[in-house]
């Protein structure tokens, strides 16, 4: 337990400085200590900084654009850096954390059935995901052909949301029966297993 | 002591059970059977007051264990555990220690009575080495056996296992027998929901059977097995010889995975309108290869013909035209909002004409003509997984691949599909299902990423 409160507090300084920090130069500093601290406590770290590229390459020429688009070019370079900074350290801290370590760590703040609830979305995002990809082939199985203007595409895309959505409501109907099967929530407090 | 007086219930104005009305005894394991969509889960759920306190409906009747009614009782859901059939969702952590305790700790235990129990259990369902393990790295069957682990490990005197057999491979399957035996010799009160339960048999005193949400028999397995057996009966399906033309030619065929080696070096040719069934060990790389060959996973190397020509020369629409496929699970291949549109969704996809009779024939042939205008996900899962093969079958492919057909499908409707499909169409079946066997022309087996020919006299 003293493991995952010391990462909360080498962590939370540094998200509180990214959101109060105006100089560029920092930041980027600020953004490089949560990288090297994600090195020391995540195994999965080449997987983690995959991830973290993809949704950089996405995110930081969209937001370059648009906000270019409102109030020019150095505006938009100080809030881009700005905000993936605040992203990068919060993401580290995210990926630093195993899924049972932030349920007691959560649950000494919050009531342990609504830190449940947080959890228990992490762990399913990661099957989501799965599905979605596992959906787009099957339509390519059946001939579908994702081309076509823009409006097209994102149509086509919400086609895909629906059996997503329908299947996650099944499961959900699952995951509850098991809870309640495990006697979830049946007290208003419950230990917590050291392994 | 399980009583259930005049049950009835329907999520919505539809009734799934009617008039259910049967008592168990303590310690006594009770079967429970019907072919697919009879309300076997339902009933389960209801005994286990799932329903109506956490899934509501319209539910009417009583349900007393031990004389209790288990609608005004909250307590007695902590003597009853429930192990339904998909362990994917009910798994509520990551590592399989902490699921073995999670129950534990809501029941606030202490740490040292925690150790012992998750120790204890994990010894118990040969778990003990794997206790470390992320439970998304161990294989399907596993993870049902830490399921059961872990509800087990909370001392509940009456367990509920729906469909504990359903999708494992054979080793798999013995073990689950194990375990079963295992809590009946400790003197729980067990009732299963299963589909094909002939391996179960020797482990019952009593059987009930569900047709259509009524109880049609309670007594003992012997008499159950030859009600079943009218129930399921079914046109045989006849083997057909395959013509002397290749259709789909494999050479080299290499797959690999974030660095695993799934699929090795795989050779084999299929003739047309042969009848192939591919097994293999839950994990073993089935889906994998079946996507491979519709080109939907990219080969790492080797080289697929698909009618003499290469199959990375094809669009991936005319690919779709020749080869139909049908996943495991139905809820991923619904995009319509009507069984009909659904059907006709793949030839609109390709641009084809789909004729209203021919579609009325697809449905009737798949017993869902009446049906036609209702929402696909209203369907239960044995009627959505026929029509997703309706709707694979509906653009005329010349190659049919099946993932795991049999899953919650009743005999009388599969063994229709089969006859009018097998013959007409080279068809490949992904399955553990050793019936099908009989069927296939050719039985592969997939063994530590190489496909290997069974004989199939050999297996039956």
């Amino acid at each position: 337990m003293w493991k995952s409160y010391v990462k909360l507090i080498l962590f939370i300084p540094l998200i509180l400085l990214s959101l109060v920090l105006k100089d560029i130069s920092l930041m980027i500093i600020i953004s490089l200590i949560s990288l090297i601290l994600t090195k020391i406590f995540n195994k999965n770290f080449k997987k983690t900084m995959i991830f973290l590229t993809k949704y950089l390459v996405f995110t930081i020429p969209m937001l370059l654009i648009l906000w270019t688009l409102f109030s020019g070019f150095d505006n938009a370079l100080v809030a881009t850096i700005k905000f993936s900074s605040l992203s990068i350290v919060s993401f580290a801290m995210i990926s630093c954390f195993q899924v049972y370590e932030s349920f007691k760590l959560l649950s000494s703040i919050f009531p342990y059935k609504f830190a449940f609830i947080l959890v228990l979305c992490v762990r399913y995002m990661e099957t989501i995901k799965e599905d979605i990809s596992r959906i787009g082939l099957i339509r390519k199985a059946r001939g579908f052909e994702d081309n076509g203007n823009f409006i097209k595409k994102m149509k086509s895309k919400v086609e895909l949301i629906v059996p997503v959505f329908v299947d996650s409501l099944i499961k959900a109907e699952d995951i509850a029966c098991a809870l309640d099967t495990r006697s979830f929530g049946i007290y208003s407090k419950r230990t917590f297993w050291k392994s | 002591m399980i009583d259930v007086k005049n049950l009835s219930f329907g999520y919505s104005e539809e009734a799934i059970l009617k008039r259910v009305s049967f008592s168990i005894k303590d310690k006594e394991s009770v079967l429970v059977m019907g072919i697919s969509g009879c309300g076997k889960t339902t009933l389960l759920k209801c005994l286990a007051s799932i329903i109506p306190t956490t899934i509501e409906g319209k539910f009417t009747g009583k349900v007393l264990i031990n004389g209790k009614d288990t609608q005004k009782n909250e307590k007695i859901k902590n003597d009853i555990g429930i192990v339904l059939q998909d362990p994917e969702t009910q798994i509520l952590t990551t590592k399989v220690s902490h699921e073995i305790a999670f129950g534990l700790e809501n029941l606030c235990y202490d740490e040292d009575t925690i150790s012992k129990l998750v120790k204890k259990f994990a010894e118990k369902f040969g778990l003990s080495d794997k206790l470390n393990y992320d439970i998304k790295n161990l294989s399907y069957g596993e993870k049902k056996k830490v399921i059961i682990a872990s509800v087990c490990v909370m001392d509940k005197k009456i367990l509920f296992f729906d469909e504990p057999l359903a999708n494992l491979d054979i080793e798999m399957k013995e073990e689950m027998l194990d375990v079963l035996r295992l809590l009946k010799k400790e003197g729980k009160t067990i009732i299963v929901a299963e589909q094909n339960p002939c391996i179960l048999k020797s482990l019952f005193d009593k059987c009930l059977i569900l047709d259509k949400g009524r109880l049609i028999y309670n007594g003992d397995v012997k008499g159950g097995m030859e009600v079943m057996k009218k129930l399921t009966e079914h046109k045989k399906v006849h083997k057909t010889e395959p013509e002397n033309e290749y259709v789909l030619n494999v050479k080299n065929l290499s797959f690999s995975y974030e660095g695993k080696n799934i699929l090795k070096n795989i050779n084999f040719k299929i003739k047309k309108n042969e009848v192939i069934s591919i097994t293999g060990r839950n994990g073993c790389g089935k889906t994998t290869l079946a996507l491979c060959l519709c080109n939907l996973l990219k080969k790492n190397e080797g080289k697929i013909e698909l009618f003499h020509k290469n199959i990375d020369d094809y669009e991936n629409k005319q690919v779709a035209e020749k080869i139909g496929f049908v996943f495991q699970n139905p809820n991923f291949q619904i995009f319509k909002n009507t069984v009909t549109d659904e059907i006709n969704y793949g030839p609109n996809n390709l641009g084809r004409e789909i004729t209203d009779n021919q579609t009325n024939n697809l449905l009737n042939d798949y017993g869902l003509s009446e049906k036609k205008n209702s929402h696909p996900f209203s369907l239960s899962l044995g009627e959505k997984k026929r029509l997703t093969i309706a709707s694979a079958v509906s653009s005329d492919p010349e190659i049919l691949i099946l993932d795991e057909p049999v899953f919650g499908q009743d005999p009388y409707h599969f063994s229709k599909i089969l006859n009018s499909v097998i013959g007409k169409k080279t068809v490949l079946i992904m399955t553990h299902e050793e019936s099908l066997f009989n069927i296939s022309n050719r039985v592969f087996e997939i063994k530590n990423g190489e496909v290997v020919e069974k004989k199939c006299g050999k297996v039956m």
